[in-house]
């Protein structure tokens, strides 16, 4: 309702103000093309950092401090922290990161994003940077025929950087001339009313603009063509950051509840550090004044003043909430319950991350754990096994809990295959065939392998689907030679199981390609083994020929299922290519 | 000459291993295994029947790697 009446209101005024004003027009224009210039450049460098900026954020943030200046250096090096605030939520969504370490990057990422006033304020507004705008497209747009997504990735960068500075550039001359005719600075107030006026267009402007950079951006080019006045600039920054928090909020309503507590701690940020801001305004403002004249800022430089005001606001906002980041972290995680984990649907396979390679990757390899763990679920009750009975035992316990097992699983593989496997490896070979088109040969390479896991894990269950009507036939059987061979078949297939899953835990990918080595021998020399028993059998006539054929058809079940899952753990828990040829052979 | 034959030009001198570093890392490689085999090895003097064997099955292995690396 309020989208169908504010929407056409903002465009009618917009029109008009297009229209009538030559001025306005070229203002408004700069705000669209350094809009266009900070989509450009996020679309860059999720191509270009080449998995860099997350495996930093991954690693980086086990600490609070260690969070923030994780958030603050990514975002003033990307300067979008809407860039870092999709990459945590994905992140927090895959498991990779804590809430807490998450809201300490979202915490850090609000003092990044003051990089932008710097770089407006240093460059933007002192030298005509529309100058070095236009090699910087044409640069960026050449770098864009490469195939390659590193030199594509930094042609969207330059195209970004180049359309920023033209951005900027636009909105000072169109401030410049609109001096000549309308002095905006009649219009500047002091006093509370002004900072309840100037800080509530700050904000709308914010929210109108969806991107605080951009509000930034103008005020500064207002403030340095003196069209506002310094005080007023200062609360109109105030503004935009709690403006921002609003934009935050309305893209967490559709997010999912990582999303939600995000935004809830973003907004909670900003509403206390705008409040300290408000209510210690000329204090600030002072210490402002004593800062610049230490750092060398002309104390006529409003346009430095206002960037380090900007600066100096958003740390003591993080020196003031960072403290309660675990109590934050705690009331977040109560407010918005996670929805519950399924397994019929996809926990890793975060959207955000496609475009991201080696967070893709990531997402992808854990997604097929998830599908792993569903087929490992299903093998276990088509053998007639309890996971939580044989996983953690030795060989021997195996040998005992398979004798002593009895038919108590009843099981329909089909419909499993259909709700808990199916389903997940499409959406596990949909998201990879999106994401590596954002890749490399390299990380082609690698989502290929993932993709012959899943497909692995696929074949296995269809194999165990036809060895499981021959297991329940053949267990209830009084010919106790057959009932031997098939439950040294269930045996195999659950040392295997047992034996991927302790290696899950083992660091050394060295042990763990050797360890399945073992496992693919072990394997080999059992098949050997068991035809020659199915021909003394045969022979002693202690198995009939129907006996005899399903017992050959189902050992060879039974090996390509031992020897599916094994490749899919070779691929799974061996990251290293080198160390993964040296047991190539299969 | 294209552009983009360029960039994959460019690419492939970025990306391309040195003869050397290949040695260094097979020799890494090396020295890894060469250490797991005299693990296994000191393991044997002290195990059961049992454990030998499961042990030799190992070193089996491992020494095809080692070769494989060599």
């Amino acid at each position: 309702m309020f989208k169908k009446i504010f929407i056409p209101i903002f465009l009618i005024i917009l029109a008009y103000l297009l229209v009538s004003n030559d001025d306005a027009k070229i203002i408004i224009a700069g705000i669209a093309i350094f809009l266009i210039g900070m989509v450009f450049m996020e679309d860059g460098f999720k191509l270009f950092s080449g998995g860099i900026l997350e495996k930093v954020i991954e690693k980086s943030t086990n600490n609070i401090p260690k969070a923030i200046f994780t958030g603050f250096v990514s975002t003033s090096i990307v300067q979008s922290s809407s860039l870092i605030s999709v990459i945590v939520i994905s992140f927090l969504g895959a498991g990779l990161i804590s809430l807490a370490g998450a809201i300490g990057v979202v915490f850090g990422s609000n003092i990044g994003t003051t990089t932008t006033a710097w770089i407006v304020s240093a460059f933007g507004v002192k030298i005509k940077i529309s100058a070095y705008a236009m090699p910087m497209i044409i640069f960026g747009v050449i770098s864009r025929f490469s195939s390659n997504n590193t030199y594509k990735g930094l042609g969207n960068v330059l195209i970004g950087l180049g359309f920023v500075f033209l951005g900027i550039s636009y909105m000072k001359d169109g401030f410049d001339t609109l001096k000549a005719g309308l002095d905006l600075s009649q219009f500047a107030m002091e006093g509370y009313l002004g900072a309840v006026v100037y800080i509530a267009l700050g904000a709308i402007a914010t929210i109108v603009i969806q991107s605080s950079s951009a509000t930034m951006a103008l005020i500064i080019t207002a403030l340095a063509t003196g069209q506002i006045i310094y005080i007023n600039a200062l609360e109109l920054a105030i503004g935009a950051n709690i403006g921002t928090t609003v934009t935050a909020i309305i893209a967490a309503l559709a997010s999912n509840s990582n999303g939600k507590r995000l935004a809830v701690a973003h907004f909670i940020f900003n509403i206390i550090t705008g409040i300290i801001a408000i209510a210690f305004l000329y204090q600030l403002a002072d210490l402002v004044d004593v800062f610049a004249s230490k750092i060398g800022i002309a104390s006529e430089d409003y346009a430095m003043k206002l960037a380090l005001f900007h600066t100096i606001f958003n740390i003591i906002g993080v020196l003031a909430v960072s403290p309660f980041t675990y109590k934050l972290e705690k009331f977040l995680a109560g407010l918005f319950k996670d929805e519950k984990a399924s397994k019929l649907k996809p926990k890793y396979l975060e959207k955000g991350l496609i475009k991201i390679p080696d967070a893709a990757l990531s997402c992808v390899r854990k997604e097929i754990f998830h599908l792993y763990e569903n087929a490992q679920e299903v093998i276990s009750h088509a053998i007639y096994l309890h996971r939580h009975k044989f996983l953690g035992s030795n060989k021997e316990d195996i040998n005992e809990i398979v004798k002593k097992s009895n038919l108590d699983i009843n099981i329909n593989i089909n419909q499993f295959y259909t709700s808990k496997i199916k389903s997940l490896y499409g959406e596990i070979i949909k998201f990879s065939a999106l994401a590596q088109d954002s890749m490399d040969e390299e990380g082609k390479s690698r989502i290929y392998e993932y993709k012959l896991a899943s497909r692995n894990i696929v074949e296995a269950i269809k194999d165990i689907r036809e060895l499981h009507k021959n297991i329940t036939i053949y267990l209830k059987s009084d010919n106790e030679f057959i009932k031997e061979e098939y439950n040294k078949i269930r045996i195999n297939i659950a040392s295997i199981l047992n034996t991927i899953n302790e290696l899950r835990d083992e660091k050394d990918e060295l042990e763990i390609i050797s360890s399945l080595e073992v496992l693919k021998d072990d394997l080999r020399e059992l098949d050997f083994l068991r035809s020659a028993k199915i021909d003394s059998l045969i022979r002693e006539n202690k198995v009939d020929k129907k006996m005899a054929t399903s017992l050959i058809n189902d050992i060879s079940f039974a090996y390509d299922i031992s020897k599916n899952l094994i490749e899919t753990a070779s691929i799974l828990l061996v990251s290293s290519e080198t160390i993964r040829d040296l047991g190539d052979e299969s | 000459m294209k552009i983009e034959e360029i960039f994959n030009k460019i690419e492939k001198l970025i990306k391309s291993e040195s003869q050397e570093d290949l040695e260094e890392k097979k020799r890494d490689l090396r020295r890894e295994l060469a250490k797991k085999l005299q693990k296994i090895e000191d393991k044997m003097k002290n195990a059961s029947e049992q454990e030998i064997k499961k042990l030799e099955k190992k070193k089996k292995v491992i020494t095809k790697m080692y070769k494989k690396v060599h």
